[in-house]
């Protein structure tokens, strides 16, 4: 029999746009979904948000037809410093949980490959579940910019063949006896041990929302106190359709090794076939 | 006589096992008076029992006379200890493995002007050796040991990490290093099995001794692509007792090596019953027979052992005027492939298991243990330390 599988996930600002389409795509791989919202509605960096919950419980309930989701509400901006609100909630959410294995997927990750990832790749990891901590690739789609003919064109961080970008990992796979050190990094794989690859894909559209809601996000996420000093916003700002081709080597975060390449336009209804096409290469 | 061990005594690094054992059994010898100067502390992650743990600190706190000294002390490290004996009496003794065809030249400079003798586990080694211009008079060979109370052909008592003794169990153990052929084994692997063939490799590592590796994220890639037959793959600290029980579920010991010192386990496992998979050459010729199991083809390769990607140096190697180019013996994957296919298919296999099971292994830490016995003795009961001043 299969391991019994935990996902937390976070409500915050960005639900309503993300969350239950994000929930679709592993909802039926999982055993039990616990998702944290703060009792305030106070986001980790204290700022107050508000969502349209009847329409996020609606959707919500749709989706958990086989009573899989529950929600947590807690005070989780208790401290002045960001990441520690991040580490208090994902920490928090895990003890809630049922199972010993807990997947970690945010609101804004959108698997690509599940299916395949869960039936076929989780069996063969599953007896190292509380001794290694398991990566995705984030595929990572940068702006909505319209061509000279008014289409919708994502720009997708990506290689210079024009192959997408895959070589950003994150953790999101744990066992429930490890503390969530930095945002998703525990204990275990903080400093780079104890991280097993894998080949799931999440279509990861942290930076590619309305100008004000990745204003808002950049404000607010874990690591905010970094998004300060970080000329990102600025950048992205000024990218066009007639100017994208220029950047080059343009991630100023510093955060991860890698450095994104390029950007490639994509039709905006193909992204996700576009990244499907290219999974072979990240794993 | 008084006779000193220094080394390491409480993780489960070969060289930790052997020191353990020689301690043990030269401590039950009336012509010796033991005692050991560990070079490590108690771990309490080795798993060690209660009793080995006990005695050894037993023997790290025993006390000699004030106006006494070891009149031998046997040092059994990597890298070797060099520094002078506190009294200039104490004849030192060294046992040294080592697993590549050129010897540091530091080692026979310091063996011939340093030591009193050198003992080294196999005929390999003490060819390397003389070849590296040792005096053959100052080598002896002591084959390193084995429990046979634990290493036998009893059912296995317990079996972890989910292992079932009614599948085809192979069984590696060794670590990432290049010289081990673990690269060798993953490559014929997934050619020889898929996923529904009842048959599972058990990868025993030991990344706390030689560090952190990816065997781990490739074996599972491994899997992944290309649907080949399951492993398991091992990294804990494990005791003696359980890796007896792994042995014991496994029908096959398979190891591939390039450069070896001995391969102990390989005697651990043929003793628990295990049908030998090895190279045509090496160390194991000492204790396995030649009909015993079956022979991987070699070819002579050049290699360049400064390399990184082949010895992972560590502080203290020694590489002086040891030339960075030497040979080892490369194992042929395909023929791998098919050894590996042949006990898995072959109805003729149930010889290989019954010449296993009649086979009489003599290096039980008992008979090896006279073996220290003697040469330690000799050496001490020679007039004068041979140290060249």
């Amino acid at each position: 029999m299969a391991k019994k599988k935990s996902v937390i996930s976070l409500i915050s600002y960005d639900a309503n746009r993300f969350l239950a389409q994000s929930i679709k795509r592993y909802y039926n791989y999982v055993d039990e979904i616990v998702l944290g919202i703060d009792k305030d509605r106070v986001t980790w960096s204290g700022n107050d948000f508000s969502i349209d919950e009847d329409a996020l419980w609606d959707e919500l309930s749709q989706i958990d037809g086989d009573g899989k989701i529950s929600i947590i509400e807690e005070d989780f901006h208790q401290s002045k410093v960001a990441i520690e609100n991040d580490n208090y909630e994902r920490n928090f959410l895990k003890e809630q949980c049922s199972h010993e294995w807990i997947f970690s997927f945010d609101a804004d990750e959108m698997l690509v490959n599940a299916k395949d990832f869960f039936l076929n790749f989780c069996p063969l990891v599953e007896k190292y579940y509380n001794k290694t901590d398991l990566c995705m690739t984030w595929a990572t789609p940068y702006k909505v910019v319209e061509d000279s003919k008014g289409n919708s064109q994502t720009l997708v961080i990506a290689n210079t063949d024009d192959s997408p970008f895959f070589n950003e990992t994150q953790g999101v796979i744990t066992s429930k006896d490890s503390t969530f050190m930095y945002a998703r990094w525990t204990d275990k794989s903080q400093y780079g041990d104890n991280r097993l690859m894998s080949p799931l894909v999440a279509l990861h559209w942290s930076l590619c929302r309305p100008d004000k809601e990745l204003h808002e996000k950049i404000n607010n996420i874990g690591h905010s106190d970094l998004v300060e000093k970080d000329p990102f916003y600025q950048i992205w700002s000024q990218v066009t359709w007639d100017n994208y081709h220029e950047l080059q080597n343009f991630k100023t975060s510093g955060l991860g090794g890698s450095q994104w390449p390029t950007l490639f336009a994509v039709p905006s209804d193909q992204v996700e076939s576009y990244i499907t096409q290219h999974l072979g290469r990240a794993y | 006589m008084i006779i000193e061990i220094v080394g390491k005594f409480y993780d489960n690094h070969s060289l930790t096992i052997i020191n353990r054992n020689i301690a043990f059994m030269l401590n039950e010898n009336d012509k010796i008076d033991l005692y050991i100067t560990p070079l490590d502390d108690y771990n309490p992650d080795a798993n060690l029992p209660k009793q080995i743990v006990k005695k050894l600190k037993e023997l790290s706190a025993k006390s000699i006379d004030q106006n006494s000294y070891p009149e031998v002390q046997l040092r059994h490290a990597y890298p070797p200890v060099w520094q002078w004996p506190l009294k200039a009496q104490t004849k030192v003794v060294y046992i040294q493995p080592w697993e590549y065809p050129k010897l540091p030249f530091e080692w026979q400079y310091k063996w011939e002007t340093f030591a009193d003798h050198v003992i080294v586990p196999s005929n390999y080694i003490r060819d390397i050796a003389i070849r590296a211009g040792l005096n053959p008079n100052d080598i002896t060979v002591v084959p390193n040991g084995y429990n046979e109370k634990l290493f036998n052909k009893e059912e296995p008592k317990n079996l972890p990490y989910g292992i079932d003794s009614s599948k085809f169990n192979f069984v590696y153990v060794g670590n990432s290093q290049w010289r081990k052929g673990l690269d060798i084994l993953i490559n014929a692997w997934h050619k020889c099995f898929k996923s529904y063939d009842n048959a599972r490799l058990i990868i025993k590592d030991n990344p706390a001794i030689y560090g952190k590796n990816s065997v781990l994220n490739e074996i599972v890639k491994m899997q992944y692509k290309t649907g080949c037959a399951p492993v398991t793959y091992i990294d804990d600290n494990v005791s003696d007792e359980t890796m007896a029980d792994i042995f014991k579920a496994s029908k096959v010991v398979v190891h591939p090596y390039r450069a070896e010192g001995f391969g102990m386990h390989i005697q651990e496992a043929v003793a628990c019953g295990c049908v030998p998979i090895l190279p045509d050459t090496g160390p194991h010729q000492d204790f396995i027979p030649e009909e015993i199991g079956i022979r991987i083809q070699t070819n002579q390769k050049a290699i360049d052992i400064s390399s990184s990607e082949i010895f992972a140096q560590k502080p203290g190697d020694a590489f002086t005027m040891m030339s960075s180019h030497t040979i080892i013996n490369e194992p042929n994957g395909q023929h791998l492939e098919k050894a590996l296919q042949w006990m898995y298919h072959s109805h003729d296999k149930k010889d290989k298991f019954e010449q296993v099971k009649n086979l009489e292994l003599n290096n039980t830490w008992e008979n090896v243990a006279k073996q220290y016995v003697e040469v330690l003795l000799n050496v001490g009961n020679t007039d004068k330390p041979r140290r060249i001043r």
